[in-house]
């Protein structure tokens, strides 16, 4: 009950303003209009003077739950009191009224604003929407801000990247987002996010978030539970997250909610320009189109979903830095020659090339791969006139991850081309003529993991020598009869 | 005012045949036939200004798609939990007593059983065995399943709003009970778009030895307001497997093609001028069906397949246009990387008679279904195929009328009913979900139609709350304003 009373705070602070207010308004008409309106005037400052006083009790009340700054709730505190005391003051001692009642109205100004600041945080009136909206540019901006080192050293190069995914990301939106209530000036449910000490304690009801697990986290939880829920966060009506700022703080949480920097060491020189050049790409688009800046984001939450995966899993979003753009005249030329181009994922720059528009087949299409050797990460050839000699161009395509050779004209020869592919994942050769000795070269990729051998002449006894070498590889023969019923 | 207005060319009209014009020109820009999706992402870096090239942006695949192809086995009239995988001993001896109303809990029945006095437990009378290294329960009347069981991810907890066929299908093919929104194949067809350019990205197939119990519309494989070339394109037996596609008798190919090439310069002025992408559709189907003039008949062709292929399918598959044919042109079409195929099976409709009517139902279709993924995963293209078998709802736990020792029928259910999935992105060999003691209601983890809908938009690559389309003022998804991944069932 008693809390109740202190949540009417809000509600009946109202009242003194408005009543205070307008007796010292019906005071000026009175001196101006002549019109004798002692009566109404007293009655108007003895209620309002009232309502004062209900409004600190309920005031007090309220100040007891310790959820907001002791030294502002005391200012606003001591003048609230005066003012229901002056208010009395105005009421009975009427020689003095004119003066008191200017000293009212300053108080009652003060007053507001204490509560204000309170409530809103500070700096509440002077800050309009449209800084709101920048500082969250800037944030976004920052968010791409890499300091890359480079240390040169002979004919190695060494890149140093420093994140900091709290400082950078997270803490720029708790600060536009929540700040207002669970700061230093505000402990709303006793809970300050202002801080890596705070924001570990948790709040009234103990921990806020538990590192790598977003289900058993408030801080992410309270995020997207339905707006109508109570323990929604921002609550109604308060400015909510976008789903960018939401996926930031799931990622953070998921990759272990660390308050620390990380540091990507990434040496060999060619590494090293693919990531300049992808960076000022990255760059660009952010100028651009700000929305798409957490792609940086969803390609570690995608990480997280491919490295789940079992066997099954299409190729995993490797984890070679994302490579350049390709461009459109390279796009179009590709499209002239029926070869689909189409990105494995969205934020990654890796392709997929389908060759199930070319017909007729000639190695001429086949070259034209290696002008996006650096993107293309999965390559179907299924079903075309693919011999030994094409493969010789395929072997140049280090990036690879899966590739669909299968009902082709390869042969064992070819295979010396294919183990030359430091990515491959997955490999279907399935209708071809490679046996024992084709898939036994293959046994040393060390990335291998899926194998398609039906209608092939391989034999169990080349696959149990391929086991030997590498047991890790499941490889589908195609044996599965069903049992007659 | 209103005078002015009329001269001003920077009026609403304007500005939306500027968008038009503005989205024509994207779209030719890119590649050929590819979805809005898949364009998007190849050129992201040229686009700046944030219009239609923004939404398309947007609706981008957040998530690294699993699937790049679907086959959906539809089991049109709502197949019997009881008699195939939600195996519930304990009706047995409960038979013919009425059901508690503790559990039907007020669920409204059909016109067909309300009215009935007694509402009498009809326990299953086929027998379950565990199968597999899952020890998953199977009928015995899905042999060829069970077979395959450790490959299915089977969900028990499915649950839909509709109890009558037609509101229920729509429902089920197109996210809502009315018709008039695209089905979900025309979803991937706008989202993703098509990789083999002679083929429609999404392709009905409807058995011709289904017994035809309740109606199909075409409009269940409709674009509704999406753009008319992503609508599904039905492939019958017989000669003519596409109707209108082949040449008027006397006509030569060389002059179709110049008359098209004469057409598509007409349309191309049309389109100058009203940008209206009708126009971009109707040019599209006509080009693609000039291509699949040879590619259909080619892909058609089964006499290529081995004996074994079509002992695998059962012997149903060497008649063109039975499940177990179609259950083959499937595979062979999603060899062709057709993105969406999209298999009826009509005649699961048994409010009487259901022991025998399940006992063909299920010999139709049972072994064909389980060579199919057996089929794909051998060529190594389960991996990025999502094979799906399911009809609109479940059926009842009592008999509509009169319960005999092998006779009863059982109504349609719309709280609870099994379907499975299988292949990319999904967990082999799993069960999800559970049903009380009578199927009649879910205890555990539910899933609704629009929250299936959403997980198999997640395995392609999609999120279903992204992917949209403005229409009459507002935005448009797949799972309209709700549906959520389940997680649970993915790998």
């Amino acid at each position: 009950m008693l809390e109740f009373i202190g949540h009417l705070h809000p509600v009946i602070v109202h009242l003194p303003i408005g009543i205070l207010l307008l007796g010292v308004l019906m005071m000026v008409y009175e001196h101006y209009s002549k019109v004798d309106l002692h009566a109404p005037i007293s009655l108007t400052f003895l209620v309002g003077s009232i309502s004062a006083a209900l409004a600190c009790i309920a005031g007090w009340i309220l100040s007891n739950s310790g959820e907001y700054d002791a030294l502002l709730v005391q200012k606003h505190q001591w003048t609230g009191i005066s003012t229901a005391v002056i208010g009395l003051l105005v009421y009975f001692l009427k020689q003095y009224r004119k003066l008191l009642a200017v000293i009212l109205t300053l108080l009652v100004f003060i007053t507001g604003h204490y509560g204000g600041t309170l409530t809103h945080g500070e700096n509440y009136l002077f800050n309009s929407n449209e800084n709101s909206n920048t500082s969250q540019g800037d944030t976004l901006k920052k968010e791409s801000k890499i300091i890359t080192q480079a240390i040169s050293n002979g004919a190695d190069s060494l890149t140093i990247e420093t994140h900091n995914v709290y400082k950078e990301q997270v803490a720029p939106i708790l600060k536009l987002r929540c700040y207002n209530c669970h700061a230093a000036l505000k402990q709303k449910n006793g809970l300050r996010l202002d801080g890596e000490m705070f924001i570990k304690k948790g709040g009234k009801n103990g921990k806020i978030f538990v590192a790598g697990n977003t289900f058993k986290s408030p801080l992410y939880t309270s995020l997207v539970l339905p707006i109508d829920d109570e323990k929604h966060m921002p609550p109604k009506g308060k400015h909510q997250l976008s789903q960018n700022e939401i996926l930031i703080i799931e990622n953070w949480i998921k990759s272990g909610a660390s308050f620390e920097d990380i540091i990507d060491t990434i040496s060999n020189k060619e590494l090293v320009k693919n990531v300049a050049s992808q960076n000022t790409i990255v760059n660009k688009n952010i100028l651009a189109n700000p929305e798409k800046v957490n792609s940086e984001i969803t390609e570690t939450k995608k990480k997280e979903i491919e490295n789940n995966n079992s066997i099954k899993s299409s190729v995993k979003i490797t984890n070679l830095p994302n490579p350049t753009l390709i461009s459109p005249s390279i796009i179009e030329d590709f499209k002239q020659k029926n070869i689909i181009l189409t990105n494995i994922a969205e934020g990654s720059n890796f392709v997929m090339a389908n060759f199930v528009n070319v017909v007729p087949f000639n190695n001429s299409s086949l070259q034209a791969l290696k002008s996006i050797n650096e993107q293309l990460a999965v390559l179907k050839l299924t079903n075309l006139p693919i011999n030994d000699d094409d493969l010789k161009v395929v072997a140049d395509l280090k990036n690879i991850k899966k590739l669909n050779v299968e009902n082709t004209l390869i042969t064992d020869d070819g295979m010396a081309y294919l183990k030359q592919l430091p990515q491959l994942e997955q490999l279907n050769l399935y209708g071809t003529n490679i046996s024992d000795e084709g898939i036994i070269q293959l046994a040393y990729l060390k990335n291998l993991s899926v194998l398609y051998l039906w209608k092939t002449k391989v034999t169990l006894r080349g696959i149990e020598a391929f086991k030997k070498i590498n047991s890790r590889v499941k490889i589908e023969i195609g044996d599965f009869k069903f049992q007659k019923k | 005012m209103g005078r002015k207005n009329d001269f001003n060319i920077y009026n609403q009209e304007f500005d939306a045949l500027n968008k038009k014009i503005e989205r024509r020109n994207f779209l030719k820009s890119t590649a050929g036939g590819m979805g809005a999706m898949a364009l998007g992402t190849l050129l992201s870096s040229s686009i700046s200004t944030k219009t239609f090239e923004q939404q398309i942006l947007d609706a981008l695949p957040t998530i690294a798609p699993k699937a790049k192809r679907v086959v959906y086995l539809f089991m049109s009239g709502g197949p019997s939990q009881f008699e195939t995988f939600d195996y519930k001993p304990g009706l047995i001896k409960m038979q013919g007593q009425g059901l508690p109303d503790s559990i039907r809990n007020g669920q409204r029945l059909t016109g067909m059983s309300a009215s009935q006095a007694l509402l009498p437990i009809a326990s299953s009378f086929a027998n379950f065995k565990q199968h597999g290294k899952s020890n998953t329960w199977v009928s015995d009347l899905l042999p060829y399943t069970a077979q395959v069981v450790d490959e299915l991810c089977i969900i028990k907890s499915m649950f839909t709003e509709q109890i009558n066929h037609d509101p229920a299908l729509t429902f089920f093919q197109t996210g809502h009970q009315l018709p008039g929104r695209p089905s979900i194949g025309s979803w991937l067809s706008y989202g993703l778009g098509s990789e083999n350019k002679n083929l429609p990205a999404f392709i009905v197939l409807v058995s011709k030895n289904a017994s035809r119990d309740q109606p199909l519309y075409a409009r269940l494989w409709g674009n509704g307001f999406l753009p008319s070339q992503h609508q599904g394109v039905q492939f019958r037996s017989g000669n003519d497997p596409v109707l209108f596609l082949n040449n008027p008798e006397g006509y030569d190919g060389t002059d179709r093609k110049e008359m098209l090439d004469y057409l598509g310069q007409l349309n191309n002025l049309q389109n100058e001028v009203w940008g209206d992408a009708e126009v971009d559709a109707r040019m599209s189907q006509y080009e693609l069906a000039f291509r699949m003039q040879t590619s259909v008949p080619n892909v058609m062709d089964t006499s290529n397949e081995s004996d074994e292929v079509f002992d695998l399918y059962g012997p149903d598959s060497r008649e063109k246009g039975t499940f177990a044919a179609n259950c083959l042109l499937a595979r062979k079409l999603l060899e062709k990387d057709v993105r969406f195929v999209q298999l009826y099976h009509q005649g699961w409709d048994h409010h009487g008679s259901l022991p025998q009517g399940m006992k063909q139902q299920c010999k139709q279709t049972d072994q064909a279904s389980a060579a199919l993924i057996m089929d794909l995963k051998r060529r190594g293209m389960l991996d990025d195929t999502l094979v799906i078998w399911g009809g609109e709802f479940g059926r009842t736990a009592y008999s509509q009328g009169k319960l005999e020792k092998d006779n009863y029928g059982r109504d349609h259910h719309p709280r609870c009913f099994t379907m499975w999935m299988a292949g990319a992105g999904v967990k082999p060999g799993m069960t999800y979900g559970q049903t009380d003691d009578f199927s009649y209601n879910i205890v555990k983890n539910p899933v609704h139609v629009l929250d299936f809908h959403a997980t198999l938009l997640h395995i392609m690559g999609i999120n279903h709350e992204q992917l949209i389309y403005k229409y009459q003022g507002r935005r448009f998804r797949l799972t309209d304003v709700s549906g959520k991944v389940i997680n649970d069932i993915l790998v």
